[in-house]
């Protein structure tokens, strides 16, 4: 038995938090111990371990003839999909993004309904935005909105809101949190202020708020209990010194989602007029920047006429396999059945598949072809975005044989170009 | 008799009529057109194979029939000429269309009239997401001409529009003339909630019964019946939309908004409605 090798900073991509700090202990090729993970993490870790196989119509098959199957498929294709990119590294989709353009593909990422309407906001708002580490040195005043980190980014609190900062020598209790939701989550009873908002109440409460700060006479809420709520809230944003706005995923549970996002970037924009207020959204850690380098497009793009072309937003990767738009999908990364309604895996399930991921990967259902990968961070090296768009090296901990997402999608470039 | 394309396209892979206007087509036989080339999925094909062409070039309008939902982009960019589409098309019909007319005898996908720039569109049926709205990246939706529709319109009608008339004879999805920057929206039915929101300029006229929820920021100003209004409805009916021809002589209620920005924008609700 060797004696265990201790890996110190390795960094989780299990949520768009990438904590770095994470330690694991590898015994004989295994990981027998780790610190710091959170439960997202852990699962993470024990899924990031199991080993990659090959196969072509659910059978084990070699390496060559996997590869050789799925371009072969690919290469008959006419309107191909290459989908997902979850927990991929920057390499990982810069190769996927290679090759979507050299097999005239569409390349769409899966967005949550935030992410595309923080997006969209980007896009006509603009944004005002923070690292989270510049949230915890400054921010004096946090407003979660329907954002739920203990169960999306379980160490998010922990490492962001409960410790000092250099402007915050005194960590949480210096710090005024506000959250908004719909009263079912952990946080709101960490919270020191807590409004629960039906979901049709979002919009509403958002532009009663804007017009708080920007001393308005606004009509009244049909709800009194909002206006003074928000009334007091508008106050603690003026007086604040630096708030953040934390929006989390449960913006999707609310009507008009786009419309909330986009007018509490605009309620930053203004606030930014007298004191300083940042908005962030927590996407999931992973290397989506890189398909914005390369196509210059921030959603799904076209590469079917040889340059890329930004699609509409509602011609995302799940209504192309909806509208039967697609004749082979090539799923990459991570993600799941669970994540598609059930007419999306009726619309999956007629369309011959690859998936290029790790075990954990799409299961459920039996593609065409399934090459398998390393994980970054765990089986393979690579680099990651944070939910802010700070970038870190993901290291690997353990060197089993098998290739990364990135050689994976290479060698698929290669098989096709033969 | 003008240039007909006879849909014989099967499946719903996308076809992408980019360039099938009447001014690049101008002058050649159908032999000619039937062997110009067009992109489905990432394949150039004969036009040819998806399409039975008939009649002339020399028309200045193009005719398309049969099965259209999957042709996407239909009139995409025209800049004269007509183009009529029998049937349901699919997205982005009339993009960027600068000039001419193209009508659409169904309903249309998502994507129908983003930035356009003049020109007349118009969809019998219903349309869908997006109608008159920006493409992809911008900041700025449609900045000219008429869109006009007898049936439904999904979310985001004329978002960030910025000049044009866009006039439904239906109901509309919710936020419609979201951040309007200028221009008009017109909708005969039940209109979506918090039409206007973020608007600084521009005009929203609601004829229908229906009153929406409105956003705290709009203001009440006055009960009014404004002559533009009928000179509106006048011209919209001569253009063809229906939906305008029993609605004049009302009153409005007129307010203001949004507060939040410019403020210069109106919301003309029919009284009935209140």
């Amino acid at each position: 038995m060797s004696n265990p090798t201790i890996l110190r900073d390795r960094a989780c991509t299990a949520c768009g938090c990438l904590c770095d700090d994470i330690v694991v202990t590898v015994e004989d090729g295994a990981v027998s111990g780790s610190e710091n993970l959170c439960q997202l993490g852990e699962q993470w870790l024990r899924t990031g371990l199991l080993t990659p196989d090959h196969q072509i119509d659910g059978r084990a098959a070699s390496r060559d003839e996997a590869f050789a199957e799925a371009a072969s498929i690919l290469s008959r294709a006419k309107a191909p999909l290459v989908y997902g990119l979850g927990g991929l590294d920057v390499d990982g989709v810069r190769a996927a993004t290679e090759l979507a353009e050299q097999l005239g593909a569409v390349i769409a990422p899966e967005c949550s309904v935030l992410e595309k309407a923080a997006t969209a906001a980007l896009q006509t708002v603009g944004a005002s935005t923070a690292t989270l580490g510049e949230i915890r040195h400054r921010a004096d005043t946090v407003v979660l909105w329907r954002a739920d980190p203990f169960s999306e980014q379980p160490r998010f609190w922990e490492r962001f809101i409960e410790p000092s900062g250099m402007a915050i020598p005194g960590g949480r209790p210096e710090r005024d949190i506000w959250c908004v939701d719909d009263g079912k989550s952990n946080t709101a009873t960490l919270s020191d202020h807590h409004r629960t908002l039906a979901p049709a109440e979002d919009l509403r409460a958002v532009w009663q708020l804007r017009a708080e700060v920007e001393g308005i006479d606004a009509k009244q809420q049909s709800n009194g209990a909002h206006d003074e709520f928000f009334r007091l809230l508008a106050g603690r944003l003026k007086q604040s010194r630096y708030s953040a706005f934390v929006l989390g995923r449960g913006i999707a549970g609310a009507s008009h989602p786009r419309a909330v996002v986009d007018g509490l970037s605009r309620l930053v924009r203004s606030l930014n007029a007298d004191t300083r207020s940042v908005l962030v959204t927590l996407p999931a850690a992973g290397g989506l920047p890189a398909l914005q380098w390369a196509s210059g497009a921030a959603g799904p793009v076209d590469y079917s006429s040889g340059t890329p072309k930004a699609l509409i937003e509602v011609s995302g990767g799940r209504e192309l396999l909806l509208s039967r738009a697609v004749d082979v999908a090539l799923l990459v990364g991570d993600g799941g059945l669970e994540s598609l309604t059930a007419q999306e895996r009726d619309a999956l399930a007629e369309t011959p598949t690859i998936v290029v991921g790790g075990a954990s990967s799409w299961t459920g259902f039996e593609p065409r072809v399934r090459l398998g990968t390393l994980t970054p961070g765990i089986t393979a090296e690579g680099q990651a975005f944070r939910a802010d768009g700070l970038a870190l090296p993901l290291r690997r901990m353990l060197q089993p044989s098998g290739a990364a997402p990135a050689e994976a999608l290479r060698l698929l470039q290669a098989a096709l170009a033969r | 008799m003008p240039l007909v394309l006879s849909s014989k396209i099967e499946g719903s892979l996308p076809v992408d009529a980019t360039g099938l206007l009447p001014e690049s087509l101008r002058g050649q036989s159908t032999q000619e057109v039937q062997r110009r080339l067009i992109r489905r999925g990432r394949e150039q094909v004969a036009i040819g194979e998806l399409f039975d062409v008939s009649g002339t070039t020399d028309h200045p309008s193009l005719r398309f029939e049969g099965d259209l939902h999957a042709v996407h982009n239909l009139g995409a960019g025209m800049a004269g000429g007509d183009i009529v589409a029998a049937g349901l098309v699919g997205l982005s019909a009339g993009a960027r269309m600068r000039g001419g007319r193209l009508t659409v005898e169904g309903g249309a996908g998502d994507g129908a009239g983003t930035a356009m720039r003049g020109g007349q569109l118009r969809i019998s049926g219903n349309a869908g997401q997006g109608l008159g709205g920006a493409e992809p990246g911008s900041p700025r939706g449609m900045t000219g001409g008429l869109i006009l529709v007898d049936g439904n319109a999904c979310e985001g009608v004329g978002r960030t529009m910025r000049r044009g008339v866009i006039a439904i004879g239906g109901d509309t999805g919710a936020c419609p003339a979201w951040s309007m920057v200028a221009g008009t929206l017109v909708v005969g039915g039940r209109c979506g909630d918090y039409p206007g929101g973020g608007m600084s300029r521009g005009t929203i006229l609601l004829l229908g019964q229906h009153l929406p929820e409105l956003l705290p920021t709009f203001r009440e100003a006055c009960l009014s019946s404004p002559a533009a209004i009928g000179l509106l409805l006048r011209w919209l009916e001569d253009a063809g939309f229906a939906g305008a021809a029993y609605k004049r002589n009302r009153q409005f209620i007129h307010y203001s908004g949004d507060h939040l920005g410019v403020g210069q924008g109106e919301l003309l609700i029919s009284a009935e409605a209140a």
